[in-house]
This record gives structure tokens, C-alpha cells and sequence, in this order.
């Protein structure tokens, strides 16, 4: 039998590799063929309902010492994302490959009109990833802010934001899976924003933070800024980078935000909702000043701060409940604190969200610095 | 041949190794159109009757020459072997669709390249090479396989932990048990693959007596169906699952370690083909097996050439595109599962004992 199997095993290697298999045997490619894009913006196109897709490769390593070589920059559109990145194909001489993107970068005017299809060829394409991470725009286009790399590549500025995001040095990011979840699950999200500033330096351009922008229904309906977004920040139980400067009798204080955790509870009255609780509790610790305050100043300050939190969620409900999005899952914890009403009213939650009182109260615990 | 014996502990390698390659495909995109969040729970509503099918299997007595002896003995020789038939049918069935898919899936993790052409002959050759080899050579491969792939698993899973979120899983009530209870099925149908396994239980070392081994590997095994999808639906929330054609392998996409290795999705897709191969050689060797108790004096080697190369020939003519295969391993195969898994074994046990009773 072995005799007999040989030869057409022989027979058969030999076609797929003398030439008959060209089309069977996969292609194999070099790595320095390739072009390993590191970065995406996709935007609304000129054509109404095309999409413009601009990629970039970040900083590519070249020659005998890695000298460092400007990043591949292409844009194409069309109308779809399969056949503007299928037209990037023809823009480039080397093979162009998606399966490194980790940064998505969303287009202002392309957000007001959906972003739904985009999070979906996320979701279903064989080269692209639910862990990329996602950033709005805001005020621009995604092809000027990956464009504004120029030289360095825009992707290690993301990077950065991303691990210092995860350092507790900058805001909340997102990633595709998780804003495609959330618009899934509860019809809205929110995602973090940056904007591209003109530096001093003549022709660089930076992207710096600008809040989170709230998507409801796959669209853009607006942006938190400043205190609002430390409040969604505070709501989502995740404080960033916050540092404030109080003001009592005896002086300035300065004081860091450590750590945050908000439970609601709701009240019923039979099966209606009444009520919801909100019950913020945040540790500080002393920034700058004097080691150790006195109890009198210690008290003022922590009054001061809960103000100061409460004002801040506050306004961040407010804004979120005149949208209508819930975009921070309030509606998933009342459904924790009472999963049998939750059944009966979870078909309502949207409606619920933006009438139903909330009573905040916040809570304070002043650490060692 | 019968010195050719494998334990308890290789046959239950073989079972959970081969099952994984459906499981990870299939779970919990199945079960999470019934029961929505609570779909995690499926694998536990699953496990009383995996241990009512596996009790029945025992009452069978399927350690003197396998399932096919015991349904040969339950029902007689005519009908026992009619059994047989529909067996090996099935089981023609199942190894072609798993073929083809395994193809489906290198295709796949290759990036758009090469073609069906290479990829399903290849896996069809390596599953005859290993049938026409040892019971017991193919039993310590799938051992190794099965440490392969739990590490992989493990990897996948414990990496995405820290991204799982409670509120994809909770809150569960009692309205969505029911749900859970019937998303039992689908599971049921996944793990209806492994009634094959029982086909060389025939060729099991003599176990000490009072040890169910087969209580803890099912048990663990749906513990840790369960545990893997609470981590996938935790990581990307049931609406989103559920929309995704294998949850699993997306999940795998996100997964990587910044500095170290960025995408293992290809790995993940590579080794699962040793799940395939697992599988597909379990298949194999079931089919050669009730063969064997249809006509005694069938020989290993030409028999199992033949189930391969049927299946290699049904794989490309029966499913010409990934999606009709796709379509057929979460509708036809796992009601057939069912069929084959949970209703003919108990239905054999009650002919069997309902001819006791008749002969006194």
C-alpha cells in the first residue's frame, strides 16, 4: 500500500510545487514587502454616503541601523469601508495589510451622520479588531488628524494617551468592542475626543484631549467638556488626572481625586420607579501644602469637595438625561439592585432615564497624601 | 488489535481535545439568541443530562467491545446493525462537515490566501495517517493536543479577563432560567459529537473498580464551557455576540500583549486545528469501529482509507462555500447530534432492557 501511495504523494507535491498550485499553496510574502498599517481615520465622504478611509503606518524602521523612515500615508474613498480599502490596495507598491491597526480615529462630520456601519466592518472584517482603540475627532477631520503625524506617525501619540489612560494620567478610553457593546446594549455611548492644535513650532500639529463625545443611536448628539466630563469620569467610576485646587479660610489647597466608586438604588412605589439614589463615594489625598490639616480645615474640605463632586455629576446627568443617553450603564446597576422590577420596566429604561428624579449624594474620605 | 489498549484518562484527552474545535466555534453564538445573557449558564443546564447520557451509557456495558457491541447485543443483530449504519453515516457526515471547516478556519487564518484545494486534502491526509496508524499512538497525541490547547484557551481567556464586565453578565432572574434551560440543547449538541467516543470504549485498559472517571470530565468540561463563555460574553456583551459568527476567535483578535506579541489570532486559529484533527481522527476510528461490528472481518487500514477519502470528496462537493458549511455545523449537525447523542443511546438502553424483561 505504502509503494503504491508514494508515488502519487510524489505526483501531487510536485504539481503544487512546480508551478500547478500557484493559486492553492498560500502566497508567501517578506515582512519588508508589506506595508503594516498602525492607524485608520475614517470620514464621511464628498459624495453623499461615501466614506473616506486615511491609513498610516506609523514610523517604519529602514536600512542596516533601522534609521527611522516617514510613516506611509494613504487615503481613498469609496462607497463603502471594503472598497476604499480595497482602492488603498492600488495606491501603494507594497502589500497592504490591516491586521495591525489599533487605532481608529472617527471623522466630526462623519459621527453627526453614524458610525454604525464602521463599527460593524470592525467587527465582521478578518484583518481588523474589536480591541482597536477609538477617538472622535472633534471639530475636524480623522484624515488632518492622522495627516498631522506627518513626520512621527500619529499612532505613538495615542499610544501614549492610551497607557497613560490606563496609568490614571488621562481620560477614559474605549475601544470599538466596547463602544459597539454599549450602543448595542443601552443605545448609547461615549467616546473620548481629541482635537488637533497648531503647536508653535511652524507646521506641527498635536492632538490634545477634548472631552468624550455622546453617541445615541450610532450618532454624534454632543460632547462633555470640562467639569462635565470629570463628572462622566466620576459617574463611570474612574477618575483620571483630576486634580483641584480648593479654596478655605486658612489657604489653598490642593487636592488629587485617588479613586471613585457610585452605587445606584433605586425606589419603588409598587412596580413604578420613583427614585433613583445616586451614592458617589471618592477617596482624596493632599497634593500640595501642609502635611497634616487640622480637623476644622480637614472637615471644610471635604464639604468642599463633595460640593464640588456633586455639582459635577450633577451636571453630567443633567446633560446625559436631556440627550437621552445612558451611556454610563445607570440603567445595568438599578437592574443589579433589583433584577425582578428591572424585568418589568427595562423596556422603558430609555424614557425612565431622562424623567425619573435622582438624588445624588456624595462622599468623601481624605487619604495620606 | 486488542493489545492495542487505551485508559480512561487518554479517551477523555481524546474526547474534550476533539470537542473544543466545535465548542470554540460555536459557543456561545448558539445559545445566546435563546438566553440572551444568561447563555453562560447553558453548559450547567447541559451537565444533568450529559450525566443521564453518560449513566445510560454505563448501564450498557460498553467496556467488553464498545458502543457497537452493546447496540448490536441491545437490539439485536439486524437492528443493531441498522444502528450501526446510521452511525457510520452520520458519522461520514459530521468528518466531511469537519473537513471542511477545518479548511474553512486555515483559510481564514491565512489572510486571504491560498485556497481549499490545499488546505482540506492536507488536513485529510494527516487524519489518514493517523488512523491508519495505533489506537493508543493517536490516544497519547491527543493527550498532547489537549495540553496544547488548554494553555492556548487559558491564555485567551485569563488575558481577557481583566475587560470582563459584570453588567454583560448580571442581573440574571428567574424569568431568563427557562431561557437557560433551553439553550441547553445547542450545547447538547455540541457535546453530542463525543457519543463517537463511546465507540472505542471496547478498547479501554480495565479500570479499578469504583472510579466514574467520566463524572469529572464531564463535569469539568461543562465547568469550563461555562466559565469560557461568561468571559466572552462578559468581554463583548451579549448583543454583540450574538451578532459575531464565532465569538471565541473574535475575542481572540483583541487579545495581546503590548511589546510582546500583538495579534495571536492566527496561533489561536492554528492550533485549534488540533482540536480538528482530534476530532476528525476520533471520528475516524468510531466509524471503523461500528463498521467493524457490521462486518467483523473489515481490516483497519483499507477501512479507514475509505471513510477519508469519502469524507475528503463529500467535504468539497456537499459544502462548495464556507457558509453553507457554517450553516450546517449549527443547524443540521447539532439537531443531528441530538439525535445521535442523547436519543438513540437511551432509546438502545430501553429496547435492550424491554428484551431482558421479554426473555425472562
Amino acid at each position: 500500500m505504502k509503494k503504491r501511495l508514494a508515488p502519487a504523494a510524489l505526483a501531487v507535491a510536485a504539481a503544487l510545487l512546480a508551478g500547478c498550485g500557484t493559486t492553492a499553496l498560500p502566497y508567501a510574502r517578506e515582512m519588508g514587502d508589506m506595508a503594516l498599517l498602525r492607524t485608520m481615520g475614517v470620514d464621511a465622504g464628498e459624495k453623499e454616503g461615501d466614506l473616506r478611509v486615511t491609513v498610516s503606518t506609523g514610523k517604519r524602521a529602514a536600512g542596516l541601523q533601522g534609521e527611522g523612515q516617514p510613516p506611509l500615508i494613504l487615503s481613498a474613498e469609496g462607497g463603502s469601508l471594503s472598497s476604499a480599502c480595497l482602492a488603498m490596495q492600488g495606491l501603494s507598491d507594497s502589500y497592504v495589510f490591516y491586521g495591525y491597526v489599533d487605532q481608529l480615529l472617527l471623522g466630526e462630520e462623519l459621527a453627526l451622520e453614524g458610525v454604525q456601519t464602521v463599527l460593524d466592518y470592525f467587527a465582521q472584517d478578518v484583518e481588523l479588531g474589536l480591541g482597536t482603540q477609538l477617538w472622535l475627532i472633534r471639530g475636524d477631520t480623522a484624515q488632518g488628524a492622522v495627516q498631522a503625524g506627518e513626520k512621527t506617525g500619529v499612532d505613538s501619540r495615542l499610544s501614549t494617551l492610551q497607557t497613560d489612560s490606563e496609568m490614571g494620567a488621562a481620560g477614559v478610553t474605549r475601544t470599538v468592542g466596547e463602544t459597539s457593546a454599549s450602543l448595542l446594549e443601552w443605545g448609547s455611548a461615549y467616546l473620548p475626543a481629541l482635537r488637533a492644535v497648531e503647536q508653535e513650532r511652524e507646521g506641527e500639529t498635536a492632538l490634545l484631549e477634548a472631552g468624550y463625545g455622546v453617541l445615541r443611536d450610532g450618532r454624534l448628539v454632543g460632547y462633555l467638556d470640562g467639569e462635565g466630563a470629570r463628572g462622566l469620569e466620576l459617574l463611570t467610576g474612574r477618575t483620571a488626572a483630576d486634580i483641584l485646587e480648593i479654596e478655605l479660610p486658612s489657604g489653598r489647597t490642593v487636592v488629587r481625586l485617588t479613586g471613585a466608586a457610585v452605587q445606584w438604588s433605586p425606589e419603588f412605589q409598587g412596580n413604578d420607579l420613583k427614585r433613583l439614589h445616586l451614592t458617589c463615594r471618592v477617596t482624596a489625598a493632599l497634593a500640595e501644602g501642609r502635611r497634616q490639616l487640622e480637623e476644622q480645615e480637614q472637615e471644610q474640605l471635604r464639604r468642599a469637595l463633595e460640593a464640588r463632586e456633586e455639582e459635577r455629576l450633577r451636571r453630567v446627568l443633567d446633560q446625559l438625561r436631556s440627550w437621552g443617553a445612558d451611556c454610563a450603564g445607570v440603567g445595568s446597576q438599578v437592574g443589579r439592585a433589583d433584577p425582578a422590577r428591572w424585568e418589568k420596566l427595562r423596556d422603558r429604561w430609555t424614557r425612565l432615564f431622562s424623567t425619573v428624579p435622582v438624588e445624588i449624594s456624595v462622599e468623601v474620605s481624605l487619604g495620606a497624601r | 488489535m486488542k493489545q492495542d489498549r487505551i485508559s480512561t484518562r487518554q479517551l477523555g484527552a481524546l474526547l474534550w481535545a476533539g470537542l473544543m474545535a466545535p465548542a470554540a466555534e460555536l459557543l456561545p453564538a448558539v445559545t445566546l439568541p435563546l438566553a440572551g445573557r444568561a447563555a453562560w449558564l447553558s453548559a450547567l443546564a447541559a451537565l444533568p443530562v450529559v450525566l443521564l447520557i453518560g449513566w445510560t451509557l454505563t448501564k450498557l456495558d460498553l467496556s467488553r467491545d464498545g458502543l457497537a457491541g452493546a447496540v448490536c447485543r441491545g437490539m439485536g443483530p439486524w437492528a443493531g446493525k441498522g444502528v450501526l449504519l446510521l452511525y457510520m453515516i452520520w458519522g461520514e457526515l459530521l468528518l466531511a462537515l469537519r473537513l471542511r471547516l477545518c479548511a474553512q478556519r486555515l483559510l481564514t487564518a491565512g489572510e486571504r490566501d491560498g485556497s481549499l484545494w490545499f488546505f482540506l486534502p492536507a488536513a485529510a491526509a494527516l487524519v489518514l495517517w493517523m488512523a491508519r496508524g495505533k489506537l493508543s499512538a493517536f490516544a497519547r497525541a491527543g493527550q498532547f493536543f489537549l495540553a496544547v490547547l488548554l494553555i492556548v484557551a487559558a491564555a485567551v481567556l485569563l488575558l481577557s479577563l481583566p475587560q470582563t464586565e459584570g453588567e454583560h453578565l448580571l442581573p440574571i432572574w428567574w424569568g431568563d432560567l427557562p431561557n437557560a434551560a433551553r439553550s441547553a440543547l445547542p450545547v447538547l449538541g455540541v457535546l453530542g459529537y463525543g457519543v463517537f467516543a463511546a465507540f472505542l470504549t471496547g478498547d479501554l485498559e480495565t479500570a479499578r473498580p469504583g472510579r466514574n472517571w467520566w463524572v469529572l470530565w464531564s463535569t469539568g468540561g461543562c465547568a469550563l464551557l461555562a466559565l469560557s463563555q461568561a468571559v466572552v460574553i462578559g468581554n463583548l456583551g451579549p448583543a454583540l455576540a450574538g451578532q459575531l459568527d464565532s465569538p471565541f476567535f473574535a475575542l481572540a483578535k483583541s487579545v495581546g500583549v503590548e511589546g510582546a506579541f500583538q495579534r495571536v489570532e492566527s496561533i489561536v486559529a492554528a492550533v485549534w486545528t488540533f482540536a480538528d484533527l482530534t476530532l476528525m481522527g476520533l471520528l475516524t476510528f468510531a466509524i471503523w469501529r461500528a463498521a467493524a461490528g457490521v462486518n467483523p472481518r473489515l481490516r483497519q487500514k483499507p477501512a479507514v482509507t475509505a471513510v477519508v477519502l469519502i469524507a475528503a470528496v463529500l467535504g468539497i462537493a456537499a459544502f462548495p462555500d464556507g457558509i453553507s458549511a457554517e450553516e450546517a455545523g449549527r443547524g443540521i449537525a447539532l439537531w443531528g447530534n441530538l439525535m445521535a447523542g442523547v436519543v438513540l443511546p437511551v432509546l438502545v438502553l430501553l429496547i435492550s432492557w424491554g428484551r431482558e424483561k421479554m426473555q425472562g
